[in-house]
Parts: C-alpha cells; structure tokens; sequence
C-alpha cells in the first residue's frame, strides 16, 4: 500500500502526515510518499530561493525532514517527491504517473492552500485526483 | 475513534463502504456509523413522505447492501438516518456527534453539487470539524 502526502511544513500537513502513518499501519508492504511542492510564483522567498541552488534544498529539506523523521521512527520506508510549480497541478499530474493508493492532505497550509481562497488546493486536487483523497482537519 | 460514511445506495458509496471497514480493522475499537439522508426536495422522496410505511421499506432499500457489506465482515453498525438538505443534514449530525472522520463518494458529491453550483462539497469539507475522505 502506496500513501502519498502533500506536506507544505505547516502544522496542518504534519498532521496529515501523522494520519496516513495511522492508515498504513503495520503493514508489510507500507511506503509513504511525501510530496512537496515549491511554488515560485507563489511566495517571495521561493522565488528568491530560485537564485541560490543551496538554499533551494535547505529550504526544501527543512519542510521535509520533520515528515521523513516521523516515518522513520514509525518503520515506514519513505520516498520524496520534490516538485516546483503550481501545487494543484503538480499535484494531480504527479498523481497521474504514479501508483499512488491514497493522497492524504491538510485543510489547509501554510501559504498555498490559505492564500489561495480558502483551501481551494485541496479543492481542485480533491475533485480531478484519480485515487482516494483525505483531508485530515 | 468512530467513522461515518454517506451511504445513498449508489456502488460509489459502497466503496465508500469498504474503506471504512478496511479503516475499521485499522483502529480497533472503532465504530460505524452509516448515515442516510432523505432529500425530500427530490420528488420521489416527497411522495414517500406521505406514507410511513413505504418510507421505511425505501430507506431499508438504500442501506440494505451497505449494511451487508458490514455485516458480512463481523462488524456492528450504528445507522442513522437523516431528512432535509443532504449536504447541511451531514454537517450538523457530523459535528454533533463527534465523528472523527467522515466518508463521502465523489459521485454523492457530484450530485450534491448540482443543488447548490459548485462548492456544496467544499462546504461539506470546510465546516465539517472531522476529517473527511473522498472515495472515487
């Protein structure tokens, strides 16, 4: 059983991470994938972290690690997924090339899902997603 | 720890019935609750109104294969059954009974959509207080 979680480093995604570790359990077979989307367009300090290839993956590993470490300490074996651009689309695209079983997300996030009208990230993922979606509030 | 799911009758919300019986083997001590509402907005629904039997027989016919499908797996299942607006019905038994996660079928959302332009299942989602899970 495949999970994948979108995580953004706020509080709301640590959740949804702690979730799908609940959903998958003991099993044998158990992966969870984590998935960040860096969105350029979005904040200025990813976009000001475009310039700088170091402090991109500083930035990106501090949003992650949290997650990761969760995962490890509950035996899950763990993928990254980074992605840049726009996060719903990244998102439902990534969705698309992959057997994920389940996508677990956050009510809402730090920026992309607050800024955006009020969690319509969640939304748009949530209706064009080909696979079980959770929003863990 | 206790898991509602939408049921309407439809295959999309036995599926949804099935995931909250593969979650309820995920958390033991778990309970179930399967949650009908009856829109008598819609016509069919409005006529049986008029006779409590023939309400009855329709709503056992809605939840009969849901409750099967949990039965079969050893599972007790606490039914309730809801009349008025679906999607406001659920938000109100949701966060009045401290559910702690809600299931839904995208196909009853679709259909929820149709009543009200577009953002009935975002509404659904936003003042629900308790996770919730869209089965495809």
């Amino acid at each position: 059983m495949k999970i994948a979680v979108a995580i953004d480093g706020s509080e709301h995604a640590f959740r949804a991470a702690k979730y799908a570790l609940t959903l998958l359990g003991n099993r044998q077979d158990a992966e969870l994938e984590v998935i960040s989307v860096t969105d350029y367009n979005k904040v200025e300090d990813e976009q000001l972290l475009l310039q700088n290839l170091k402090s991109l993956s500083l930035y990106q590993d501090r949003i992650v690690r949290p997650v990761v470490e969760l995962a490890e300490k509950a035996g899950v074996r763990t993928t990254i997924t980074l992605l840049r651009g726009n996060p719903d689309q990244e998102i439902i695209n990534h969705l698309q090339t992959d057997d994920v079983e389940h996508l677990v997300l956050g009510s809402r996030g730090m920026n992309m899902m607050q800024e955006l009208a009020l969690g319509s990230v969640s939304r748009s993922v949530m209706e064009q997603a080909n696979c079980p979606v959770t929003i863990v509030k | 720890m206790k898991i509602a799911v939408a049921v309407d009758g439809s295959d999309n919300s036995l599926r949804a019935t099935d995931y909250a019986i593969m979650l309820m083997q995920q958390f033991s001590g778990a309970k179930l609750e399967l949650i009908h509402v009856i829109d008598f907005n819609k016509e069919d629904e409005r006529l049986l109104k008029q006779s409590p039997n023939s309400l009855d027989k329709y709503q056992k016919k809605k939840l009969q294969s849901a409750l099967k499908l949990v039965k079969d797996k050893g599972i007790v299942a606490e039914v309730t059954v809801l009349q008025g607006n679906p999607h406001q019905q659920i938000i109100k038994h949701v966060n009045t009974n401290e559910i702690d996660h809600l299931i839904l079928s995208s196909r009853g959302l679709r259909l929820l959509k149709n009543l009200v332009m577009g953002s009935v299942s975002q509404k659904v989602i936003k003042h629900v207080n308790s996770s919730v899970t869209i089965i495809k």
